[in-house]
């Protein structure tokens, strides 16, 4: 348990770190600035209570938010994000693998399950932003076809932050 | 009640959620108003402390093109100087320096931080209240404006960029005199519309865009950009003129901060003028 809670203060520094100094200053085409920390939500372990998660997915995007001006606008993302991510699992994952054996841990979730979540988390997560960030019904369209583009460039540096900062040793199924 | 509690209880998930949503909505609606919540924003010290920190890293690198601008104002200062010395001295007239009071001051200062590619771009300043910097003042460089200085700490300050859908001026087309107003549609960072001005015009493409004196912020004939292209929309008396802006909102290093001293003067005296009209 405390080691969880070092490993987990150790991604939220280094998440935050490589999204405020490198990810939110380059914009590819001008507008595609991809948010690769959600990686930080998506590996929060599941057997932590609900509302834990709601508060840490809030705590980590207000801090985002002071970086960026953006107000509460990631914090806001960040709490659905966390909101849908039991039901999600539930879908991907059998019951039986997840809620009751304590030693399931979404990293050890095989490749395509893992991106099939979060690629769902981190679409909703973009479609949520880049909505009320353009706060126009007229722009709605625009905003959400932005988001899918975005969410495909968040996810492949997921992908990578996965696969470089793994715990070796872990069995894959 | 004790039904109540035990439904909170039961639903805590959803309470919490519609909870936390809310502060964050709230949040993000705060930050548009001026001077507010400067705590969750980059003039928080911490924050503005990493950019800076940040930022003297990266801008090692681009000391000489920073250099050369530098000098290249420098000569532009040192001219208008001299020029102004001939005129002095060809008119053999004494100017006494009680006639002209100073009416804006400046103020240098780096940018530690700023985006150009969201919907509402900020910047942040590394000089704030204690290096005199005050809210609603005009940010500009030597090529053209920046923005107008949001909120301020003692050792920063937040700037909202001509680059935000909050930021409109009074612009005036140089050599016909007549202003209109300016503002961001979101898009390319180097590209400005300037509506309200009327179809009478004679506008040509190429034209120069300065600040007009309506401002209260702004000094009046600081340049913009200039007409790059511009419309009649069907119906309409106003054209819809697109401007290239001067200044490249991507590359900022030092800029000035322009504080009007007759500002609060001005504001409540036209203040008066439409109490008055009421």
């Amino acid at each position: 348990m405390k080691s969880d809670v070092l490993s987990l203060l150790f991604r939220v520094l280094i998440g935050l770190f490589f999204q405020v100094t490198l990810f939110s200053r380059v914009a590819l085409l001008g507008w595609l600035s991809p948010y690769p920390y959600l990686w930080v939500l998506l590996l929060y372990p599941v057997q932590w209570p609900r509302w834990t998660s709601l508060l840490f997915g809030f705590t980590v995007g207000l801090i985002l938010d002071m970086f960026l001006n953006t107000g509460g606008m990631h914090a806001s993302a960040c709490v659905w994000v966390m909101a849908i991510r039991q039901p999600v699992l539930s879908i991907l994952v059998p019951q039986s693998s997840y809620e009751e054996d304590i030693n399931f841990n979404i990293e050890d979730m095989e490749i395509p399950r893992f991106a099939t979540y979060a690629g769902i988390l981190i679409l909703v997560h973009h479609a949520w932003l880049f909505a009320i960030e353009i706060f126009r019904f007229s722009k709605l369209p625009t905003a959400l076809l932005k988001s899918v583009p975005a969410a495909f460039m968040t996810l492949v540096f997921v992908m990578i932050f996965r696969m470089l900062l793994v715990k070796s040793g872990r069995k894959y199924q | 009640m004790r039904k109540f509690i035990a439904f909170l209880i039961k639903r805590h998930i959803v309470v919490l959620f519609l909870l936390l949503q809310s502060a964050a909505l709230l949040l993000s609606a705060r930050q548009n108003a001026y001077q507010e919540a400067e705590y969750f924003s980059s003039a928080n010290y911490l924050i503005g402390s990493y950019y800076n920190f940040l930022h003297n890293t990266v801008t090692f690198v681009k000391l000489s093109s920073v250099n050369d601008s530098l000098s290249e104002e420098n000569a532009r200062l040192k001219t208008s100087l001299y020029s102004f010395q001939r005129t002095d001295s060809s008119s053999k007239n004494t100017v006494s320096d009680t006639l002209n009071k100073q009416q804006y001051t400046f103020t240098w200062a780096k940018v530690v931080n700023s985006t150009t590619h969201l919907t509402a771009n900020y910047l942040t300043l590394n000089k704030g209240s204690l290096q005199g910097i005050k809210p609603r003042s005009a940010v500009i460089t030597p090529q053209g404006i920046v923005g107008i200085v949001n909120q301020v700490s003692p050792h920063f300050a937040t700037v909202i960029s001509v680059l935000n859908p909050k930021f409109r001026l009074s612009c005036m087309i140089e050599p016909v005199h007549y202003a209109g107003v300016l503002f961001w549609e979101g898009g390319n960072h180097r590209e400005a519309i300037l509506n309200d001005v009327p179809r009478h015009v004679p506008i040509k493409k190429g034209m120069k865009i300065l600040t007009s004196p309506y401002s209260n912020i702004f000094p009046s004939g600081i340049p913009v950009g200039f007409i790059s292209n511009y419309e009649l929309p069907a119906g309409s008396n106003t054209y819809r003129i697109t401007v290239q802006l001067n200044a490249d909102m991507r590359n900022l290093d030092y800029i000035y901060v322009v504080d009007d001293l007759f500002k609060d003067e001005r504001e409540n005296l036209e203040k008066n003028m439409t109490e008055d009209e009421e």
